[in-house]
């Protein structure tokens, strides 16, 4: 039942990352605007592109140098994204301010820093137990990504709570509004994906494999596959909904 | 990050034109900009008229301004001389984008 679960949730992910990020990558080609490249690339990167080539990588019958050639370009293609998703947050909410920029200067530089190192373990690697091992580095790789996260969480929350007091006054699309909070919950379903993964591992566990892990790992991936759908490629008919709920 | 030029607008009228002074204009526009969910470094002028002609006759009655009411229908006729300007890219506008 759980590993259904999590096969839905994974192909989820994979398709609604694929389509919505060539939508935005097709919009940023027309806008040529910074901020809109930056979010079509982080949605392709660490979805379509980096899932499916972590699950070749595990599933797959390689050789160790080969897995290891794998986990490297996974773990770079994360750090991308999620530098993209530290950028967009800050170029979208915080824009012009300082405190933001140093913030998103140090989870950069943290990410990079430790997903270098991490890098090196795998390299170094002797064995394929010692990259399975679920005490890997990469910890603060994982603890940049939960914080942006909970940071795009909050702006995503923070801006819908704003949003809809402008709505009451003719200020806002009721679209954009609902845009801001299932932002919000999209942040909130990638922690879900993320935090108990990591809590498991640094108790002793191993949060690969802890039943309650994959299951919110599966409930975080399902929740913010349609959370990105409705978002940017929204069906007629929650347009529709949306639309009518504003008015009523 | 300094304060929008359709705020900075609005606050050097009232301050002109009425009792209050430069701390209390600021205020009463900043309160009014929250209630309706804005902010006064990234309110547009658009935005601003729409707070003039909404929001702020209100603010400025129960501040014991006397026409409050004509004095915004004035405030948001400035406000909107600005539109069209060079505006800064807000979260709304991006998201609007997004969204095809």
């Amino acid at each position: 039942m759980l590993d259904a679960l999590l096969a839905i949730s994974t192909v989820a992910f994979i398709v609604a990352g694929a389509v919505v990020g060539v939508r935005l990558l097709r919009l940023a080609m027309r806008t040529h605007e910074l901020t809109d490249y930056i979010v079509a690339c982080s949605v392709l990167v660490l979805s379509p592109i980096t899932y499916p080539l972590i699950l070749v990588g595990t599933l797959g019958n390689f050789s160790l140098d080969e897995t290891k050639l794998l986990s490297s370009i996974s773990t770079t293609l994360i750090m991308i994204g999620w530098t993209g998703v530290f950028i967009f947050t800050q170029r979208v909410f915080r824009s012009g301010e300082m405190w933001a920029r140093v913030f998103v200067g140090v989870g950069i530089a943290v990410i990079w820093y430790d997903g270098a190192a991490g890098i090196a373990f795998i390299q170094a690697a002797p064995d394929r137990a010692a990259l399975q091992s679920p005490h890997s580095p990469l910890l603060w790789v994982q603890v940049a990504a939960i914080v942006v996260y909970a940071w795009s969480a909050f702006e995503g929350f923070r801006c819908w709570t704003l949003a809809r007091r402008r709505l009451a006054l003719g200020l806002a699309d009721p679209l954009v509004v609902n845009r801001f909070l299932l932002w919000g919950f999209i942040g909130l379903s990638s922690l879900l994906s993320i935090v108990p993964s990591l809590v498991i591992s640094l108790s002793g566990g191993n949060g690969m494999t802890h039943v309650g892990s994959r299951l919110c790992t599966a409930i975080g991936g399902l929740s913010a596959s349609i959370a990105l759908q409705l978002a940017f490629l929204p069906p007629a008919g929650y347009r529709r909904w949306v639309e009518a709920r504003a008015a009523a | 990050m300094a304060d929008a030029e359709a705020f900075d607008l609005i606050c050097d009228q009232i301050e002109a034109r009425t009792s209050l002074d430069r701390l209390a204009a600021r205020g009463t526009v900043r309160i009014a900009l929250k209630q309706a969910g804005l902010d006064s470094r990234s309110v547009t002028p658009e935005q601003m008229v729409v707070v003039a002609e909404k929001v702020l006759a209100g603010e400025l009655s129960s501040r014991g301004i006397a026409n409050a009411n004509a004095l915004c229908v004035d405030l948001a006729a400035k406000a909107r001389k600005l539109v069209g300007g060079v505006s800064s890219e807000t979260p709304d506008a991006i998201f609007r984008r997004l969204g095809g």
